[in-house]
């Protein structure tokens, strides 16, 4: 019954338009992207009441959350080679029936004031759905823009920070919608489940895979290449054993965790730089147009690593990332006392954040081919879900220590920025380090060679 | 060789473009009209 499914049948006729790909990779990373606009439901969550009064807190609220991105980070790493094997229908099949029935199991924990529901439904269902969806069309994509592999991923991941944008005001409209009923929060899960579940099937009917051998008309791969451009493969678990694959889990790593920093803090941050000028109302505008940074960094800067190569794209980074890191506490107003200045540092620090991201799989299949791009990507992964323990452990960590010693809170954040700078070090050091993939590795050096898929 | 006849029409690949574009233009809206508060 579900054999429409079959990576076989979702081989493309010949004739098929690869503009087609990028909006069935967007479908799903726009709806997937809605996680970072999970925190609309905080303070509506904070104020529901079990049948006992009972209320929930702020820190069990927020594990809604944590543990749906530490669930993506998982199943990326861990479903990325059956996803290799299955192709990006069924793949992206299984990622909206779960992001849409975690909704729908949240909502019943909602309804019934069941935290532990909302943790399994949104949590770990909805999680599965997040870490498959975000890997499952990167390696198709790659397959069908073998000419330019950093703008078509770069295209999809953009949808994953855009998919806030849509989360954000449409969670808003359907809790106001359903103000009167007796579970708003509940119908509004139900809503967002079903609305998410039909958006991206028109990415699973949408998708194709290209013929083997198949490449875009009149394209000739450069006689001339990058040393660090291979033209071989490499399988994932093979993959997880070279230096490049830990030097770019660390460059990730290194360059989530700064932007993380930033991210974390923004609204408090520009209240505290710049107090008595800018109010929550504006700094929540702040957060906005750094989610537009996020957003567009991850279509440009991924875009452009395909002309300048992604090991030059990560040195622009963390180069000029190191220096405006330290750059950005003198916008404050015990120096140069400019919003603008701050606000555009900022931004543009933001978006090499969203850049790194949406670079990394395009270096990925650099290194070690297309083969298994999907499945490494998804193990790589989890240098985000670090990056999303350490980032805040080291920003709140320095403002608790700011605080503790009834310091100023307002002296913190050059230490945390300093701290940011030199992540920025180890990121450009790891990038430095990266050379092309040992011929040992290679799958054509492989005793056993699995079939070609 | 793909012959003019089984291509994909444009038009096809216009309405996929415009199926995610709408939800993605209206975030951006919104998000837009936030962002305008920091100018204010």
């Amino acid at each position: 019954m579900l054999s429409f499914l079959d990576r076989e049948v979702s081989v493309a006729r010949p004739g098929f338009s690869r503009w087609l790909v990028p909006p069935a990779a967007l479908s799903i990373h726009l709806a997937i992207g809605q996680v970072y606009a999970f925190s609309i439901f905080k303070n509506p969550l904070l104020a529901l009441k079990g049948t006992d009064g009972a209320a929930w807190n702020l820190k069990e609220v927020g594990y809604i959350f944590s543990i749906a991105i530490a669930v993506l980070g998982l199943s990326a790493a861990l479903f990325g080679r059956w996803l290799e094997t299955a192709g990006p229908r069924k793949a992206m099949f299984v990622s909206a029936t779960c992001f849409g029935s975690g909704f729908l199991v949240a909502a019943a924990g909602a309804a019934t004031h069941s935290l532990a529901l909302i943790y399994f439904g949104y949590g770990v269902i909805g999680g599965i759905g997040l870490g498959l969806g975000y890997i499952s069309p990167v390696s198709t994509l790659i397959k069908w823009f073998p000419d330019r592999p950093g703008l078509a991923t770069g295209l999809a991941i953009m949808g994953f920070g855009g998919g806030a944008m849509i989360g954000s005001p449409l969670g808003t409209k359907l809790m106001l919608f359903y103000k009167a009923s007796a579970h708003p929060i509940a119908a509004t899960w139900v809503t967002m489940g079903l609305l998410y579940f039909v958006f991206m099937m028109f990415g699973v009917f949408t998708i194709r895979v290209p013929q083997e051998g198949w490449k875009p008309e009149g394209w000739v791969p450069r006689a001339t290449r990058s040393a660090l451009i291979s033209t071989h493969r490499v399988e994932v678990n093979a993959a997880s054993r070279t230096p490049q694959f830990w030097l770019l889990w660390l460059i990730l790593c290194m360059n989530v965790t700064a932007g993380i920093g930033i991210l974390e803090q923004a609204s408090p941050m520009i209240q505290d730089l710049f107090r008595g000028r800018v109010s929550a109302i504006t700094a929540a505008g702040f957060v906005g147009l750094l989610s537009l940074f996020n957003m567009g960094g991850r279509f440009v800067w991924a875009s452009m690593s395909d002309f300048i190569g992604r090991k030059a794209t990560y040195m622009v980074f963390f180069v000029i990332g190191m220096l405006l890191y330290l750059a950005l506490p003198f916008t404050g107003n015990t120096h140069l006392n400019s919003v603008p200045l701050f606000v555009l540092i900022a931004g543009v620090l933001i978006s090499m954040y969203g850049g790194g991201f949406a670079t990394i799989p395009a270096y990925l299949k650099d290194l070690f081919g297309g083969y298994h791009v999907s499945a490494i990507h998804g193990r790589l992964l989890t240098a985000w879900s670090t990056a999303g323990i350490v980032g805040p452990l080291i920003v709140n960590g320095v403002l608790d220590h700011y605080v503790a010693n009834h310091l100023p809170k307002q002296q913190a954040y050059p230490v945390i920025l300093h701290i940011m700078a030199a992540l920025m070090v180890v990121g450009f050091i790891a990038n430095l380090l990266v050379r092309p993939v040992a011929k040992k590795y290679w799958l054509e050096n492989a005793s056993s060679v699995p079939a070609s898929h | 060789m793909a012959t003019n006849q089984n291509k994909t029409s444009p038009i096809l690949v216009m309405a996929a473009w415009f199926v995610v574009s709408i939800p993605a233009a209206w975030g951006v809206y919104y998000t837009l009209l936030n962002a305008l508060k920091l100018f204010h």
